[in-house]
Parts: structure tokens; sequence; C-alpha cells
């Protein structure tokens, strides 16, 4: 009778060890069919959200950290950021800015488009520019006027 | 009985693990107009630049709405041109040597 106990015990355990088993891998493949369905836009949208990060460094760099001449104080800037964007127009100086701005770091290589507008009339731009840039606006003075700077950033 | 009670526990963590990788991942919300709030910010403190806050918001493509407050927390002057429920950026600007509290919040046009 014992023994006849301790079979079905041990026919239970395995059928319950198999229907887990069972029901795991169910779920595992459907999270994976799922996730790859899911995979593109995600990858778009972290790809996006990494190039915003790197518009906002750089608009950091360029404006905050005093890192260059024409920056005099915190989103402030003198006449020497429109020929810094003039500047840019040309290739090996463009290259030198991408490499001083790290745009080749974390195995992905970007390119920037820097276009700049001001309140008294003053526009210029720099960089290459591309379809599918995502672009931050920040606002700087420039002297006594006010300059809307829009930085895009696309892959290479 | 216990399979079925292990089917159904599997069906929920299916469920919930569905949910949770439905949520769209704002991580970034929170900083997401950081640089464009501070430069707002930067360029209307600055006593040369006297333009409304407004304009300095729809110059850099966000609109919102603000609250300036004297050292005692008395209002001074408010505006808005848009529904913004962005979470308050709050700093401090000096005019004549006087601190003034800006509340603003910003979205994107």
């Amino acid at each position: 009778m014992q023994m006849l106990i301790d079979a079905r015990r041990g026919q239970i355990f395995v059928q319950d060890i198999g229907a887990s088993l069972a029901i795991a891998i169910i779920t595992l493949l459907s999270l994976i069919a799922f996730m790859n369905a899911h995979f593109d836009a995600f990858k778009e949208r972290v790809s996006s959200e990494h190039m915003q990060v790197v518009s906002e460094r750089i608009a950091s760099k360029l404006f905050v950290e005093r890192a260059y001449s024409f920056n005099t104080g915190k989103y402030e800037v003198n006449s020497g950021f429109i020929g810094f964007l003039s500047k840019l127009n040309d290739e090996e100086l463009y290259e030198m800015f991408r490499s001083d701005a790290a745009l080749n770091r974390e195995g992905i290589s970007y390119d920037v488009h820097i276009i700049t507008e001001c309140a008294n009339g003053i526009s210029a731009e720099g960089g290459t520019r591309k379809n599918d840039m995502v672009r931050t606006t920040v606002l700087v003075s420039m002297q006594d006027s006010i300059c809307t700077v829009i930085i895009g950033v696309g892959k290479r | 009985m216990r399979g079925f009670v292990f089917s159904i526990d599997a069906m929920m963590a299916l469920l919930f693990a569905f949910y949770i990788i439905s949520i769209p991942v704002n991580a970034n919300e929170g900083y997401k107009n950081t640089i464009a709030l501070d430069s707002i910010a930067a360029v209307y403190g600055n006593a040369d630049v006297q333009v409304s806050l407004l304009k300095l918001m729809e110059m850099a493509s966000k609109c919102g709405e603000y609250s300036i407050y004297d050292e005692n927390m008395n209002l001074i002057e408010e505006g808005k041109d848009c529904e913004c429920n962005a979470a308050p950026y709050r700093y401090i600007i000096l005019r004549d040597n006087i601190p003034y509290i800006v509340s603003m919040k910003v979205c994107s046009r």
C-alpha cells in the first residue's frame, strides 16, 4: 500500500515539474516573440534618445564649459561663435571638432549640424546636415542680442 | 491541483512581464528639457536682455507658463501660453541686485 502511495506521489511530482517546465518554456518563447516584434521600435527609440543626449552634451561643451574662446559666460557668446560655425564648413576643422566633442566614441560615429539665428538678423550655420537628425534648441545671448541655436545630431 | 496553481501563477507572471515590457521607457523625461530650460533661465537672468520669458520660450521652440516671486514669495508676475504638465523648474535671478524666484514649466511646441 505504502509503495503505491509513494509511486503516486512520484508521478504527481513528475507531472508538476513537467507542467511547470512547459509553462516556463511557453512564457520564455512568448516573451522572446513579443520582444522581437518590438525590438525595431525599441532600437529606434534608444538611438534617438542617445542622439538627444549627444546633442545636449555638445550644447553643454559649446555654451557652458567655456571650452572655446567665444564662450564668455553661461549661454553667453561673442561674435567669434559665428566665425566658429563658418569654420565647421571646412572638412578638416569639422573633423577636429568631431574629435574634440567625442563624436566618434561609443562605437558610433555622429555628424553634427549647428544653425544659429539671432534677433538682430545675424545667422550662420556649419557642420554636416542630414535628414534624420535629432535636434536640440538652446538660447544664447550674443552681446545685446538673443540667438536661437539648433544643434542637430545624426548617425554618420 | 498543484499543476493548476502553477499554471495560474505562470500566466499571471506572463501577463505581468508583458505589462512591464509594454510600459514606455521615459527614463529621460525628467532632464529632457534641462538644457533648453537652463539656457532660457541663463538668458533671462542676463540683465542686458529685456525680453519676456514667454518670448524666450517661443524662441527655444517651447511653450509653457511661469511665475516670478520676490524674496518674500509674493507673486510679482506670471504668464502662460499653453497647458503644460511638466515638473516646475525653479531658479533665482538678480535684477538690480534684488533676488527673484522664477518658477516655470516648459513643454515642447
